[in-house]
C-alpha cells in the first residue's frame, strides 16, 4: 500500500542476507521515496543505487549480516530518504579506490559504489578490514 | 514471477516477450533459459524483450539482458531490448553499465522495424 | 499613611522594585507581538503563553496551559511524534532549530520558524523549554514562488522542439549546472516517449564553453536517449568549441556532429528515410510461406 506524500514513516528496518531480500530492499527503498514526494526519476535513482549496493553485501560478505534501515529525513530546508547499509563482512581494505571508476575485486562491474554515488546526494562509506562495512546514502527531494 | 506467465507473442518471424514486474535473481535466470530456449525451438529470426514494465534496472539485470542478447545473437537471431523508461534510461547511464552495444528501440513498432533494418544488414554483409 | 520600621521599609522596598522588574519584563514579554516565546515543562506542556504567542496561534493562555505543545502540531506530524522527537532533540542538542507547519485555534495552517532552548537550573539539569516562534508563511509562499518562476525560466531556456515527424531538436542555451542539465535530459526523454522521435539533434551553439562537465552531460543524455532507441546529432560546433574539446580529451564516440542544424536537419531526414526503406523493402519479401 501506497502511503500517501505527506505522511511521516518512522523507519524499516530489513535483513539482507539472500537475494530474495533484495526484492524487499527495493520495495522498502520505494515505498519511503514515494512518502518523502521524490520524483520518479530520483525514485528510480535511489532503488537503483540501493539495489547495488544491497548486492555489495551480498556478493563481498557472504556468510555476514547485512542490514538495511530506510528512514525520512528533514533537514529543515527539504525533506528526503536515507538509506543505511551495514554488513559485518571483512570489509573494505582501500575505500579511495573502491569508490574510483574501474576498480573490481570479484565481478566485471566492481563494488557498483562509484555509479551509486552518482545516482544519489550524498554517500558515506565506513569500513576497514575485519570491522565490517557501513554505506549511507541520502536522496533529497529538489 | 514465474516463467509459466511470462507472455511470448510471435508476429511473423519475431517473438515479442514482455518482462514486468519485481524481478527476483532466480526469476531473471529462469527468464534467460526461457528465452533462449523459445528462439531455438521456434526459428525465430528476431526477438523483442519489452523492459517497459520493469521500473529499475540494476547492474544484474542489465548483466543478464546483455547475455540474453549475445546467446540470441549466436543463435542467428537478432534481439532487441525496448521500452526502456526514461527514468531508467537515466539512471543506467549514470549507474555506468555499459549498455551501447545493445539494439534498442522505444516500443514494439520501432523495434519491428530496427530488426528488419539488422536483419537487412545482415543480408547485405553476405 | 504610618512610616513603617527601618527594617519592614526595606523589605518593602526590595519587594517593590521585585515587582517592578517583574512588571517591566512582563512589559517587554507583552510587547513583543511578532514572536511567539512559549515555555514547556519537561513533558511539553505549555507552562507560560506570551501575547505574542496567544496573537500567532490564535489561543489564549486559558486556553493551552497545561495543554501539550503537540496540540498546534498537524494531524500527520502529532501522529507521527514529531513534538516528542523534537524535544528530544533539543534536550541532546542543547539547542533545536527547525522550521514546520503548525495549525491555529482556527484550524489554518502556518509555517513556522522554532527555536527550543532548555532551560537549566544551577546544578545544570533540565527544568524547562523556551519556545521562540515566528511566522515564515510569507517567506515560504515567496520562495515558493520563486522556485516555481525559476522553473518556468529553466523550462523557457531548454525547450524541446519538434521539426519534424520523428526529428526533435534541443537548442541548448546558456551555461549548464547540474539542476539544469537533469531536467534538460528529463525533459527531453519524456519528448522522446511522447512524440516517438528516432533522432535528436543538440544545438549546442548557444554554449559559451563547453568544457568537460558539460561534454559529460551531453554524452549522458546522448546515451540515455539511445537507450530508447534515438540516433542523436550535434551541430552549432564552433571552431572554439572544436578546439577545446579534442584539447580536453573529450571523446564523443559515435556521436555525429554537423556544423549547421540545417545540415544536421538534413542527416535527420536522410536517416528516417533510411529507417523508412529498411521496413518498407522488406514488407515486400514477408509473404505466404514458399513465395519471394
Amino acid at each position: 500500500m501506497d502511503p500517501l506524500p505527506d505522511q511521516v514513516i518512522d523507519h524499516d528496518v530489513v535483513t539482507i542476507a539472500d537475494e530474495t531480500d533484495l526484492v524487499r530492499v527495493r520495495q522498502m527503498l520505494r515505498t519511503h521515496a514515494r512518502a518523502a514526494g521524490l520524483s520518479l526519476v530520483d525514485e528510480t535513482k535511489l532503488i537503483t543505487a540501493g539495489s547495488e549496493l544491497a548486492r555489495n553485501i551480498l556478493t563481498h560478505a557472504t556468510g555476514a549480516r547485512g542490514r538495511l534501515r530506510v528512514e525520512q529525513v528533514d533537514d529543515n530546508r527539504r525533506s528526503g530518504v536515507r538509506a543505511t547499509f551495514a554488513d559485518d563482512g571483512p570489509g573494505i581494505e582501500d575505500v579511495e579506490a573502491a569508490l574510483t571508476d574501474g576498480f573490481s575485486t570479484v565481478g566485471s562491474l566492481g563494488l557498483g559504489l562509484p555509479g551509486s554515488r552518482r545516482l544519489v546526494d550524498e554517500l558515506t562509506i565506513t569500513s576497514s578490514v575485519g570491522s565490517g562495512t557501513t554505506v549511507v546514502i541520502t536522496k533529497w527531494r529538489r | 514471477m514465474s516463467d509459466d506467465v511470462l507472455p511470448v507473442m510471435r508476429i511473423g518471424d519475431t517473438l515479442l516477450v514482455t518482462l514486468q514486474g519485481d524481478l527476483d535473481d532466480a526469476a531473471v535466470i529462469r527468464i534467460e533459459k526461457r528465452l533462449t530456449e523459445e528462439v531455438a525451438r521456434t526459428g525465430a529470426t528476431g526477438m523483442l524483450i519489452d523492459v517497459s514494465g520493469l521500473s529499475a534496472v540494476d547492474s544484474f539485470v542489465a548483466g543478464v539482458l546483455a547475455r540474453v542478447v549475445a546467446m540470441i545473437r549466436l543463435l542467428g537471431a537478432h534481439a532487441a531490448l525496448v521500452g526502456i523508461q526514461p527514468p531508467v534510461a537515466i539512471a543506467l547511464v549514470e549507474l555506468g553499465v555499459p549498455m551501447g552495444h545493445l539494439d534498442t528501440a522505444l516500443n514494439a513498432k520501432q523495434g519491428l522495424a530496427l530488426l528488419q533494418r539488422l536483419r537487412r544488414n545482415d543480408a547485405r554483409a553476405d | 499613611m504610618p512610616t513603617p520600621p527601618a527594617g519592614e521599609q526595606d523589605l518593602s522596598r526590595r519587594l517593590h522594585d521585585v515587582e517592578a522588574m517583574l512588571d517591566d519584563v512582563q512589559a517587554m514579554l507583552d510587547a513583543i507581538t511578532d514572536y511567539a516565546i512559549v515555555k514547556l515543562d519537561l513533558a511539553g506542556n505549555v507552562a507560560r503563553w506570551s501575547r505574542g504567542a496567544q496573537a500567532l496561534h490564535g489561543y489564549s493562555a486559558d486556553e493551552v496551559l497545561g495543554r501539550p505543545v503537540s496540540t498546534f502540531y498537524t494531524d500527520e506530524d502529532r501522529a507521527a511524534g514529531l513534538a516528542d522527537r523534537e524535544l528530544a532533540t533539543a534536550r541532546e542538542s542543547g539547542r533545536f532549530e527547525f522550521e514546520g507547519w503548525r495549525v491555529r485555534k482556527d484550524g489554518q495552517r502556518f509555517r513556522a520558524g522554532v527555536v527550543l532552548t532548555p532551560i537549566r537550573d544551577k546544578a545544570g539539569a533540565i527544568t524547562s523549554f523556551a519556545k521562540v516562534v515566528r511566522d515564515l508563511t510569507a517567506e515560504y509562499r515567496q520562495a515558493e514562488t520563486l522556485r516555481r518562476q525559476r522553473d518556468e525560466i529553466m523550462e523557457l531556456s531548454t525547450p524541446v522542439i519538434q521539426v519534424w515527424d520523428k526529428v526533435l531538436t534541443l537548442p541548448v542555451i546558456g551555461t549548464l549546472d547540474s539542476t539544469r542539465a537533469a531536467r534538460l535530459t528529463e525533459g527531453l526523454l519524456v519528448k522522446i516517449a511522447e512524440t516517438e522521435a528516432e533522432v535528436v539533434i543538440f544545438d549546442i551553439s548557444g554554449v559559451p564553453t563547453v568544457d568537460t562537465y558539460v561534454a559529460q552531460h551531453l554524452l549522458r543524455t546522448v546515451r540515455a536517449a539511445a537507450l530508447m532507441g534515438t540516433v542523436s546529432i550535434m551541430c552549432g560546433v564552433r571552431p572554439e568549441t572544436a578546439q577545446a574539446m579534442v584539447r580536453l580529451g573529450i571523446d564523443l564516440g559515435q556521436l555525429r556532429s554537423r556544423r549547421t542544424l540545417r545540415q544536421a536537419l538534413q542527416l535527420a531526414l536522410t536517416l528516417l528515410t533510411e529507417h523508412a526503406d529498411a521496413a518498407a523493402g522488406d514488407t515486400e519479401t514477408i509473404g505466404p510461406a514458399g513465395t519471394g
